[in-house]
């Protein structure tokens, strides 16, 4: 009923406002730019998206798993602060890449990259890249990137922010940012640490307890430094350390575990760039990834360290106003040790890129096309292409993408002792899709109307094949190139604003329908085949509703996730949850200083459910941060 | 508000309205309805080891008249069995379920199934092995000792320290006899003094050992995936030496060493169904029972000789069983839970 009367609300809501003729906003909810890296800004044809600035503010605290999981991403959450993967349409969380100023950070051993591990506050831009994009973006993105980014801002003097958050489940985090710059220098330091207790209730066949086995301890800073060495060059050096020590919680059914987990990173990167009518980036990054793991399982703690060494030279030419051509050569080392590999294992890689893009005089048509050629010491690996166009007809964006994919096996795949398999083949596969966003306002209403209105809807289809499962093979799990799998679906969204004077009120639908199902197994007979994956959900929709009062801003956010199956023939299943959070923000000053107060209710309906089976989610959390900006006169955007 | 602004707000209201409807869709899914039943002799209990940290392991009765019972555990007690249940053991009129991962062991009414006790604080129990009335022990994937039980009051009683993951054991002459994963040795304990008392050399990575009606013990041990072949050995317990031995190539992964009642024929899983004479000099040239493109599994050889071999497809969904009679023809199939392991008939 409770759930009935909100929807009731949530529907109905628009008519209430409209009748107050509130005035302007102070908070916009603009997007926040996508940063320009490589050539990532050459894909026409790929559906790129951004946290507004609001999820920024109200997710300052948070890591990167929580501002995704309020934008209608599906992510397999082992609970708070646990271990957080991100599959995108279908896929796995290998298909999904992730990006640090253009350069994979995904865990070289397992191919995937932890979530919460990842801080919102460290980075000044996140976005979200849908679509299979091997031939940019390197092995593994076959389903989805996030990319995440800063850029240097030069003459914008002193600037310090700091914030606090503390949460009802015993988790203190804090942060800050501290940047300098003037006309020839830029230098930013961003920071956070988080003592977690994580004492968080939870529901176990019918009975609450609570979790007394997940605190945890976090922290880590990022520093970008950038120096202009010329007119229209410079150097950047780029520093990212984090640490982590956490302790895993046992599933509903195991006994206590006292399992353990320690991350340490160490990233380090150095760029120098020339701009001009042929541009040059020439970089080079190290990586150095440590995980110490240990329970009552192993006699010997489990100790991984990857170390990545990347060299990379990027040239553009600009051939005339409408048409770019350019090339990348990268030459990347990855060292990894484990006991599991019994000593260690070193694979090369090296690629070349080459890309064209094509615009139109006035600029409505765009079309881009680029390939890619890797060689590495497991073998040779096919040629990858991404190709896209987009079209500006009025006031509606059409976009076509196709791409031809592959993701090499994992270190882990390979070597993990038992289990690995030197003989696995790369996966490969195509996708295709089609999408258009459309400002139906500027259709219905005069420009510069208080209302706004926007549509999207996104088709795509992906078929990967040699699909990777761990599997077991007589008792013993090992890794094996076991299906064909195509994904497929529909993405929509819906968002309409109002605004007048210091009011605006918005809401925004962003809906998902996937189907991913195995289409050829090795298997004879398999009752899992054309069935829908485990863990991915057929429906998923996000309903948000934000309203913002002068300095005041309210936002109440609704997720659905359809049935998830966990077994492959679908006779066993997470059951579907609707999940609703309240945001509350209210900025102000004092003495000059901007201050910004927000609190938000995680699960303020109580609600049982799960996102991994038998690793139960919390029930309501309660949150209280403030942030303020040091100096006087400063805007207070901790980003 | 004008026309056209009350015409959009409609609009809206309508999208919203159509996503909550849409949204709620009743979703598919299939559920197994309970079976009430009641075993008898010549039934077979069939333990599905479920996924790894799903939580979802359970039973599967199959009845002399070729009915089943899927998930019988929680039919009997409405709760989960538990995590991977990794074996079983009949034993004293009492039926001892081996729950791997949730490091515990059901103790149940045989023909029931009605827990009667659990036993716990055991790390990662493997097999369970009786050496008396009161007595058992219980081998480890990771503590690195065997856990001696007190069948009395269903307790942990003592350890007997042994190297890594220590597998599948028998008893043959007052002894008994472990095969161990992470040594090149079968280890041989005094059941009386619950002391290591001797070890046979034999091939790293043992994984599974049967006696024979020679009083010969076979040991089988498992591919590495990495570097290490396995390997099948007949050892003579009394002067310890290796009568017979096949090294399989790395691409062959052996599993699942099992006998028929009288112990003169030993099969075990190698891709197909392996059928080997208890007095054999040779490997067997042909297979028993082909894999077909199949995920064989379990094995399980029944008192009268009937093989039961289980397809795990990709071991996340739910298995099905096939029995075969002694030359190999199949007689029947039927559907199991996930990861059918293990078998046990019931006299």
């Amino acid at each position: 009923m409770c759930r009935f009367c909100l929807y009731l609300f949530l529907t109905f809501s628009p008519s209430a406002f409209y009748a107050q003729g509130l005035t302007d906003s102070i908070v916009t909810l603009k997007t926040v730019p996508v940063i320009s890296f490589r050539s990532e800004e050459y894909l026409a044809g790929l559906k790129t998206e951004s946290p507004d600035s609001l999820t920024r503010v109200f997710h300052q605290f948070s890591s990167m798993s929580s501002v995704l999981a309020e934008n209608n991403f599906y992510i397999k959450n082992y609970g708070p602060g646990q271990l957080s993967v991100l599959s995108f349409r279908g896929g796995n969380a290998y298909h999904t890449g992730i990006l640090w100023n253009g350069i994979s950070i995904v865990d070289p051993m397992t191919g995937t990259g932890d979530l919460s591990l990842i801080k919102s506050c460290l980075f000044e831009n996140i976005s979200i890249r849908y679509g299979g994009s091997s031939s940019i973006s390197g092995s593994g993105n076959l389903s989805g990137s996030i990319l995440l980014s800063s850029k240097p801002t030069f003459n914008n003097g002193v600037d310090a922010n700091i914030g606090v958050n503390y949460n009802s489940i015993g988790n203190l985090t804090t942060n800050g940012k501290i940047s300098m710059s003037n006309e020839k220098a830029s230098g930013t330091i961003r920071f956070f640490r988080e003592n977690a207790l994580n004492q968080y209730h939870y529901i176990k066949e019918g009975t609450e307890y609570i979790q007394t086995k997940a605190s945890y301890l976090q922290y880590g800073l990022t520093s970008e430094n950038s120096i202009l060495t010329g007119e229209h060059s410079s150097l950047d050096l780029l520093f990212w350390y984090q640490y982590s020590d956490r302790n895993i919680p046992p599933t509903l059914y195991q006994p206590p575990n006292f399992a353990k987990q320690k991350d340490e990173n160490i990233k380090l990167g150095l760029n120098w760039k020339r701009s001009g009518r042929t541009s040059y980036n020439i970089r080079t990054s190290f990586f150095a990834d440590q995980l110490y793991y240990n329970d009552r399982s192993l006699t010997v703690a489990s100790d991984s360290k990857a170390n990545t060494f990347l060299n990379e030279i990027e040239i553009r030419r600009l051939l005339d106003r409408h048409q770019q051509i350019g090339i990348t050569i990268n030459v990347t080392t990855i060292r990894a040790r484990t006991i599991d590999y019994q000593g260690s294992r070193t694979l090369g890689r090296q690629w070349l890129n080459v890309f064209y893009l094509l615009s139109s005089t006035n600029e409505k048509w765009k079309f881009n096309i680029s390939g890619r050629k890797e060689f590495s010491s497991l073998g040779d690996l096919p040629v990858t292409i991404t190709t896209g166009v987009s079209r500006n007809i009025k006031s509606s964006l059409i976009r076509i993408s196709y791409s031809k994919l592959h993701r090499n096996p994992t270190l882990n795949d390979l070597y993990w002792k038992p289990g690995g398999n030197r003989n696995l083949k790369a996966e490969n596969g195509n996708s295709l899709e089609a999408g258009i966003d459309l400002q139906i306002s500027d259709l219905l209403f005069k420009q510069n109307s208080t209302h706004k209105l926007t549509l999207g809807g996104t088709f795509y289809s992906r078929t990967v094949n040699n699909w990777i499962e761990w599997t077991p093979i007589e008792s013993l799990w090992t890794a094996t190139n076991i299906s064909q799998v195509w994904s497929r679906g529909i993405e929509s969204s819906l968002m309409y604003r109002y605004s007048k004077n210091k009011f605006s009120t918005s809401i925004r639908i962003q809906s998902s329908y996937t189907l991913s199902t195995k289409e050829k197994s090795i298997l004879v007979n398999d009752p899992s085949l054309h069935k829908q994956l485990i863990y991915v959900p057929v429906y998923s929709y996000e309903l948000s509703w934000t309203i913002i009062y002068k300095k005041i801003a309210l936002r109440v956010i609704e997720n659905y996730s359809g049935t998830r199956y966990t077994t492959s023939d679908l006779s066993e299943s997470l059951p579907s949850y609707f999940l609703t959070n309240i945001h509350l923000g209210y900025e102000t000053k004092i003495y000059g200083r901007s201050i910004t107060l927000i609190t938000s209710w995680d699960n303020i309906l109580n609600l049982d459910y799960s996102l991994v089976q038998n690793r139960p989610m919390p029930l309501r959390v309660f949150n209280f941060g403030i942030s303020m900006n040091i100096l006087k006169n400063k805007s207070n955007t901790i980003k | 508000m004008n026309m056209k602004s009350k015409t959009i707000n409609r609009v809206i209201s309508s999208l919203f309205l159509f996503a909550v409807l849409f949204a709620c869709k009743k979703d598919e899914t299939s559920s197994t309805p309970a079976t009430p039943f009641t075993a008898t002799s010549g039934g077979v209990y069939i333990s599905n080891e479920g996924v790894f940290n799903n939580g979802n392991s359970s039973i599967t009765y199959y009845s002399p008249g070729g009915t089943t019972a899927p998930d019988a555990f929680r039919t009997a007690n409405g709760t989960s069995l538990g995590d991977i249940c990794q074996s079983m053991y009949l034993h004293n009129d009492k039926l001892y379920l081996v729950v791997n991962n949730s490091g515990k062991i059901e103790v149940c009414d045989p023909l029931s199934l009605k827990k009667t006790a659990t036993i716990t604080g055991l790390t990662s129990p493997r097999y369970f092995l009786p050496v008396s009335l009161t007595k058992a022990y219980i081998t480890d994937l990771f503590s690195g000792f065997i856990s001696i039980l007190n069948l009395q009051n269903n307790t942990v009683s003592g350890t007997i320290s042994l190297s890594g993951w220590s597998e599948e054991l028998i008893e043959l002459n007052g002894k008994v006899y472990v095969a161990n994963y992470n040594s090149n040795k079968i280890f041989v304990i005094d059941p009386l003094t619950d002391l290591v008392m001797d070890s046979i050399a034999a091939g790293p990575n043992g994984l599974s050992i049967q006696s024979d009606t020679n009083g010969k013990i076979w040991l089988l041990c498992s591919n590495d995936y990495v570097s290490q072949p396995g390997a099948l050995y007949r050892i003579d317990p009394i002067t310890k030496q290796i009568e017979f031995n096949h090294t399989f190539t790395l691409s062959e992964y052996p599993a699942r060493l099992r006998k028929n009642n009288a112990g003169t024929i030993l099969y075990f899983i190698n891709s197909d169904v392996v059928k080997i004479d208890a007095s054999a000099t040779t490997y067997p040239v042909s297979t028993f029972i082909s894999n077909n493109s199949r995920n064989l599994y379990g094995l399980g050889v029944d008192p009268s000789g009937i093989v039961f071999v289980s397809d795990a497809f990709n071991n996340n969904q739910k298995g099905k069983i096939y029995r075969y009679d002694q030359n190999g023809n199949e007689i029947n199939r039927f559907d199991a839970g996930i990861s059918p392991g293990d078998f046990l008939f019931i006299p």
